[in-house]
């Protein structure tokens, strides 16, 4: 799956994918293929009559025209609506379960979060890392802690592992390496403790905080 | 041999059924100076001339419009797959590269054939004109066979991947090239050096092979001959610049 969609004037949907059958072997079914990159109201539509989210999920259906064990996916929900992009990452799931690789890229990094076994950061023409999700969080991973608390900052102020410890007003906010721990000490106020949100870094943030290491690295 | 002929119908469907352009352009521009130069504007020639005068010209607006058919809509439609991204998306598939080419080329061939067929209909409807269906039928198969080198130069066109230079290089060809072979005026009215040149174009030699038939003559081999240098050339042309390009595409990377 291109980067750039493919819009070919005056031929339909049916059309273009049948030819794409066509030129494989041993393609996948149409209906099978429709299904996979729901297209089940645009069979008709002329190609280039189709709106952006709709050409990216026909730019799928031509990639897994040929029921490929290897997927390539270059920015592949870049103009989708937000339904049609949870779909899309199901029916990624569904290809991930009957063992088929898919290697997508993407600067959506929140869906990557949910799909992805394995992230690979390219950083000036070179892998800067190759892991799982859970091995970058371990490399950068600091969690959020926040609450509202009428209590004393004495009393949090010198739990280990806190990195950075701020209170403005009786709303406290606490970046730590080990969010576990620090919700443990905390129990015993639980009571007196309102909103508490605990955040892991997102990939989004992980993926800034690389990047400046990075730059500062060179 | 199934998904060949699906790709071929499909090719047909894109190009000639779907393409009002090709209506408009390819075969109207041929039949109104048909009609205007056969039928309307014949005062000064004599009766007797005029007959062979419409058949004449009517194989000069055959050729005329397998030329623009086989230089401005190939060169068009083959950049239109480059840019809308056709291309890549077939050469991402095993579909090999001649039957990509091929089920174009073929289509293209069918699309002058098609012209020529309407061509000759309204010389037969308007200007009544008779002959053989023998004759007619091989003036039309001539005519698209010896038109193929301009297919290549169509294809030869396209290569310069941007709608600007592509427009530009058609109108350099297309209009000189109908001018000097005697297309759209005789050839003897052109001054004589430009004559020579005029007589070494395809365009020339293919409607002089037509001529040959209608008036059962024997055909110059000189002609057929020269069709086919033609065609070896382009040919030659376009393999190279393909194969440069795709050395250049290499480099870059």
């Amino acid at each position: 799956m291109m980067q750039q969609n493919i819009s070919i004037t005056r031929i339909t949907v049916k059309e273009i994918l049948k030819l794409t059958q066509s030129y494989y072997q041993n393609p996948l079914t149409y209906e099978k293929i429709i299904e996979l990159a729901d297209l089940n109201d645009l069979e008709d539509s002329k190609m280039d009559k189709l709106s952006g989210g709709q050409k990216r999920r026909l730019s799928f259906a031509l990639a897994i025209a040929s029921n490929p064990d290897l997927l390539f996916l270059d920015e592949p929900t870049a103009g989708m609506d937000s339904q049609s992009r949870t779909k899309f990452w199901q029916t990624i799931t569904d290809l991930k379960k009957q063992h088929k690789t898919v290697f997508v890229t993407s600067h959506y990094l929140e869906e990557l979060e949910t799909i992805a076994d394995k992230i690979m950061i390219l950083q000036n023409k070179s892998i800067s890392f190759d892991g799982s999700i859970a091995q970058l969080r371990a490399l950068e991973g600091e969690s959020m802690i926040e609450f509202d608390s009428k209590l004393l900052p004495d009393l949090f102020k010198d739990m280990p592992e806190i990195i950075d410890f701020k209170k403005v007003g009786d709303h406290y906010k606490f970046t730590t390496k080990n969010a576990e721990l620090i919700i443990g000490q905390l129990t015993p106020y639980l009571n007196a403790i309102n909103n508490l949100k605990v955040q892991q870094n997102s990939l989004d943030s992980l993926f800034v905080n690389f990047n400046k290491e990075g730059a500062t690295h060179e | 041999m199934n998904s060949f002929i699906y790709q071929i119908n499909i090719n047909f469907k894109r190009i000639i059924l779907r393409n009002k352009r090709f209506f408009l352009f390819d075969m109207m521009l041929p039949i109104i100076f048909y009609l205007l130069y056969s039928k309307v504007l014949v005062n000064g020639i004599p009766q007797a001339d005029l007959k062979t005068w419409q058949m004449n010209y009517l194989i000069s607006m055959i050729i005329y419009s397998c030329l623009l058919g086989s230089i401005i809509t190939v060169a068009n439609t083959l950049l239109e797959d480059k840019t809308s991204h056709f291309d890549i998306l077939s050469r991402l598939t095993p579909l090999p590269r001649w039957q990509y080419y091929l089920s174009r080329i073929l289509i293209f061939m069918l699309l002058n054939l098609i012209s020529a067929i309407v061509i000759c209909l309204v010389g037969i409807l308007v200007n009544h004109l008779t002959l053989q269906i023998a004759n007619w039928s091989l003036i039309i198969l001539i005519s698209v066979l010896g038109t193929t080198p301009l297919i290549f130069m169509g294809i030869l066109i396209s290569l310069a991947n941007n709608p600007a230079t592509v427009n530009l290089l058609n109108n350099i060809v297309v209009f000189p090239l109908a001018i000097i072979s005697g297309l759209w005026w005789p050839i003897t009215m052109m001054p004589k050096w430009l004559q020579s040149i005029g007589k070494l174009t395809p365009t020339f030699e293919i409607s002089n092979i037509d001529q040959s038939i209608l008036h059962g003559k024997i055909i110059n081999s000189h002609y057929i001959l020269g069709i086919i240098l033609w065609l070896m050339i382009i040919v030659v042309i376009t393999l190279l610049i393909t194969k440069y390009q795709k050395h250049k595409e290499l480099i870059i990377e």
